[in-house]
């Protein structure tokens, strides 16, 4: 996929188009493990050997940088925020799934995704709670996906839904406590 | 729940987050008195408040972690420098064009700033000391190191001059090839300055060239590997490794020396040049190693040929154009030897120019000589200080025999190599310290194309005789006797019953083979020993009773130096194995013989320091016996004797850990003996100096096993003399240490079983001390526990007869303590 392709998907999607999203999944998802690949195994012969700050790569290469509008950064985190939940439940799932099979060498390559999970909850579980969340507030489970998996400030979670800081920060607050009794049940 | 309900739910929820701590309750009673539903709900919320704040902590979020890796919000500034934008970004870190506004004119700078690697405590002190160098060595065409530093984040970073230019690459795609050397002759030109000045790059690559408008490139990084390469900095020699600098290496660029991490010279520097030569020329480098893996690449740069540069050409017409000259001038500066290299950029230079000018260069005068060479060299392995360097060359010989299929020249040409590497490699990295693992890889790597060689030739003789010998080298490393090894004796069992019966079936065919029947005799030694190790007694007895049988026919035939030797060792195992299975008197003749041999072999050759250690081993060997069965005035003399064999053996080769663990075991024999004869003192001094050499050895190579038995050894002597001399709390103190180490010896899968014997007599000296400190019911518990290993050995079958006494004895010791 072209640069200015994604990036013109990267523009439906902002524009309503939810399909866009899924097109773009794969694509992140492919260069994500390439990524991968080379945080564990080989380095670009042409690239002095350092096997860190590569991730950013995904995106730079994926995206045209001339044409996609940068003073929304928070816009385009958002966006990176959808992209890196599917990918990181996936990748979960697949990890469940080979577990359960067997085969867990077959999916090592993958794990150096693994740099991106937090190993204190169980992502599968967090992704459940955050889809019944959404279902009762849309919003807030909107505000968990683009700090939790976007990484995204109070502030930049605020101008990328349109909403004020003080909302963000007490759908924020609420939402933790309400996913953690979902997650591990009320506390006895 | 509902939509509406977790509405209120959110509502309340937050009032009280946001509320002052001390009022809480209030607020809930508060906001819920007519609703108790409600408050109950909240309350359960809050009561997660901690757990959520750790589990969903949004700074160890993923999305967080991420952008820790994406963010390219540039810093406002970076030391003394506002950054203007980012100029771009590598596989190191990122580039930044900052400006310094200073007085009246304001300077543009580029910063390179780090974010790969770790924190490097000592990279300030080296900035500091590198600083003044870097910032006083000026050429046109290297952009001047102005300042460097660390962030607060402590992140390295370089200001240097900023240049605008175009890549290297780019700016030469369309010129013609004389004008593409005219460029790269000017870079030449910089870095042997740099060279004069002391400096090398280390790092040259396109990447690090610009080329400005007017045709002049410019090299950057210049000094930085110097700063960054912790390595070669000798104030953090005793900095843990991974406090280590970043590394800096580019494997399409680096010479195959660099890769091996051998100190870097001018030489590296030339290489690289040849690199980008060849890829200025020929439009691509001179290995394809693109999406290999790193240590796939390596062996590429280490052991593949380079393309030749014509062929390498993209178009047929550059091609013919590339073809002589050029070519050769490329293949030298590519030379894998250093010193088949350009000695320096002045050369190379000197034969472009040569080119250009239409006159004969210096390349095409040793290209034949190198081809001629060439397999000759491939021949001589030399020996290398690291193992990867041995690895590399297996690879490069698994290459090989992908090829081998093609002609029997190459065939032989590959399974030579296989053997030189097999044995002359792993007898030059044996000694070294911590090398035990490298060797086993190395010599399983080899025996595994060995048997790949065999399986394409069934039936020949010769093949079959090296995969035989490869078993009893890998049974070796894998576990026999006192070389140090992987501690794993079945494996070695295997090997060995694997290489004897090859030798069987070849021997069958040439009775009268004496090489070969040296060599079956050694196996079945070695086979006799590890099926000792293994506990199984009448198997052991077999294999030494014929291997004696053997080398006796051999001996009779011909009295020559191997015959004499196999007969020795041959008649050594068969005496180890009545000593291992408590016949003492028995064994005592049959050590004399072999000491006698042993010692003509010696003093046929009074230099050859393995035939001394074997003589030491021989009068250690029947010291033992002598002492067992209380000889000790014989067992001492054998021992003094073993001892001042083994220190001139040590004075000969100071850094050899296995000599300093001979000498260990003289010392601490010649300690029993003295403690035999209640010389307490004496034995004392013995231990320690024994000791004191093993820890040595233990930690210079931690995969040593004989080296840590022998430590914990070492402290049970110590206890026993302290015992004593009745000095029960050192005694006490150093029988715990003892016990902790067999312990974890013991422990370990494949241990042999007499290391649970020794577990045993760990519990029974401390059952001892108790007993002398009246501390029955403890003395008793430790009698017991010594009693049952002892017993859980009989009923595996492999305790020998003679020890099964020792059984009832503790038992009646833990019984006659317990009624006291």
């Amino acid at each position: 996929m072209l640069p200015q392709e994604f990036t013109q998907l990267l523009n439906h999607w902002r524009d309503g188009d939810k399909a866009a999203l899924d097109q773009m999944t794969p694509v992140l998802y492919d260069e994500l493990r390439r990524i991968a690949r080379h945080f564990l195994a080989a380095e670009r012969p042409d690239h002095t050997l350092q096997p860190t700050a590569l991730v950013h790569e995904a995106y730079m290469r994926l995206v045209d940088q001339r044409s996609v509008d940068w003073k929304n950064r928070a816009h385009f985190l958002g966006v990176a925020a959808s992209m890196m939940r599917r990918i990181l439940i996936n990748h979960a799932r697949a990890q469940q799934a080979a577990k359960r099979e067997g085969f867990a060498h077959a999916i090592a390559l993958e794990d150096a995704l693994g740099v991106f999970t937090n190993p204190q909850v169980d992502l599968v579980e967090l992704n459940t709670a955050l889809e019944q969340l959404a279902e009762l507030d849309p919003q807030q489970g909107r505000v968990v996906e683009l700090r939790y998996f976007g990484g995204l400030t109070i502030d930049e979670t605020a101008e990328a839904l349109g909403i004020s800081p003080a909302t963000v920060k007490r759908d924020w607050g609420t939402a933790r406590l309400w996913l953690m009794r979902q997650i591990e049940g009320p506390l006895q | 729940m509902t939509a509406e309900r977790w509405g209120e739910v959110k509502a309340v929820l937050a009032a009280v987050l946001d509320s002052d701590p001390r009022e809480r309750s209030q607020t809930l009673d508060k906001l819920c008195s007519a609703d108790p539903d409600l408050k109950r709900e909240v309350e359960s919320l809050l009561a997660l408040e901690d757990r959520a704040g750790t589990a969903l902590e949004s700074s160890v979020a993923p999305g967080a972690r991420f952008r820790a890796q994406i963010t390219s919000r540039p810093p406002q500034s970076i030391g003394a420098y506002k950054i203007v934008r980012e100029l771009g970004r590598g596989g190191m870190g990122v580039v930044y064009l900052g400006e310094r506004a200073d007085g009246e004119f304001r300077k543009q700078v580029a910063i390179k700033l780090i974010t790969a690697g770790r924190f490097d405590p000592g990279l300030e002190k080296r900035f500091r000391r590198e600083r003044q160098i870097l910032a006083r060595f000026e050429h046109p065409g290297i952009a001047r190191f102005i300042d460097g530093g660390a962030t607060e984040e402590a992140q390295p970073y370089f200001v240097m001059e900023y240049v605008e230019g175009r890549p290297l690459v780019e700016f030469c795609a369309p010129l013609s090839i004389p004008g593409r050397i005219e460029i790269f002759l000017k870079i030449c030109h910089a870095v042997a300055h740099a060279h004069q000045s002391l400096i090398v790059h280390r790092d040259l690559k396109p990447s690090n060239i610009l080329v400005t408008a007017d045709g002049r490139p410019k090299l950057l990084d210049f000094g930085l590997a110097r700063v960054l390469d912790s390595g070669s900095s000798p104030e953090s020699a005793d900095e843990p490794l991974t406090q280590a600098g970043v590394p800096i290496l580019t494997p399409a660029y680096a010479s195959p020396e660099q890769i091996r991490g051998e100190p870097f010279t001018v030489s590296g520097d030339v290489y690289s040049l040849g690199v980008i030569l060849f890829e200025l020329l020929a439009g691509r480098r001179p290995y394809d190693i693109s999406g290999a893996s790193l240590l796939e690449m390596m062996r590429t740069v280490c052991e593949k040929e380079p393309a030749r540069l014509s062929e390498s050409a993209a178009d047929p017409a550059l091609g013919r154009k590339l073809r002589g000259d050029l070519e050769s001038i490329c293949a030298k500066a590519l030379e894998k030897d250093a010193r088949r290299r350009y000695a320096t950029v002045d050369e190379l230079s000197t034969d472009l120019r040569r080119y250009l000018a239409g006159l004969p260069v210096r390349a095409r005068n040793a290209t034949f000589a190198y081809r001629a060479g060439k397999l000759l060299r491939r021949h001589r392995v030399a020996i290398p200080l690291a193992a990867v360097a041995a690895i590399l060359i297996l690879a490069f010989a698994s290459v090989a025999l992908i090829e081998a299929r093609r002609s029997q020249r190459r065939f032989t040409e590959v399974r030579s190599l296989a053997h030189s590497v097999m044995f002359d490699l792993h007898d030059a990295i044996e000694p070294l310290p911590g090398s035990t693992q490298a060797r086993a890889l190395l010599v399983r790597e080899a025996l595994d194309y060995l048997e790949r060689l065999s399986r394409e030739s069934t039936g020949d003789f010769q093949l079959s005789w090296e995969v035989a010998l490869g078993y009893r080298r890998i049974g070796a490393v894998q576990g026999y006797g006192p070389e140090a090894n992987l501690g794993n004796s079945q494996a070695a069992l295997q090997s060995f019953r694997k290489s004897a019966a090859i030798f069987d079936r070849l021997n069958a065919r040439q009775p009268s083979n004496r090489a070969l029947r040296h060599d079956y005799v050694g196996v079945l030694s070695q086979l006799s020993t590890a099926y000792s190790a293994t506990g199984d007694a009448a198997n052991a007895s077999r294999a030494a009773i014929q291997a004696v049988a053997l080398a006796e026919d051999a001996y009779r035939a011909r009295q020559d130096d191997q015959a004499t030797y196999d007969l020795a060792l041959a008649r050594a195992a068969l005496a180890d194995l009545s000593t291992n299975q408590g016949r003492y008197p028995e064994a005592i003749p049959i050590r004399e013989k072999a000491r006698d041999l042993f010692d003509q072999l010696s003093d046929a050759q009074p230099h050859n320091l393995e035939r001394t250690r074997s003589a030491a081993v021989a009068h250690k060997r029947l010291a033992a016996l002598y002492a067992v069965t209380e000889r000790f005035d014989d067992a001492n003399r054998e021992y003094h004797r073993a001892r001042v064999l083994d220190e001139a053996r040590s004075a000969a080769n100071p850094s050899d850990m296995r000599t300093k663990l001979d000498l260990s075991y003289d010392y601490s024999d010649l300690g029993w003996v003295s403690s035999r004869r209640n010389d307490h003192p004496a034995a004392l001094d013995w231990y320690q100096k024994a000791l004191a050499l093993r820890e040595q050895a233990a930690q210079a190579d931690p995969a040593n096993q004989r080296a840590a038995e022998s430590v914990a050894s070492s402290t049970g002597r110590i206890a026993s003399v302290y015992f004593r001399m009745g000095d029960l709390d050192r005694a006490l103190a150093q029988t715990q240490k003892a016990l902790a180490l067999w312990k974890a010896r013991a422990a370990r899968p494949g241990a042999p079983w007499s290391i649970s014997t020794e577990v045993a007599d760990a519990h029974r000296d401390l059952a001892e001390i108790y007993a002398a400190r009246q501390s029955c019911p403890r003395a008793s518990a430790e009698y017991e526990q010594a009693r049952s290993i002892y017993s859980g050995l009989k009923d595996r079958g492999v305790l020998p007869k003679a020890q099964y006494p020792k059984i009832d004895d503790l038992a009646a010791k833990a019984q006659a303590c317990g009624k006291k």
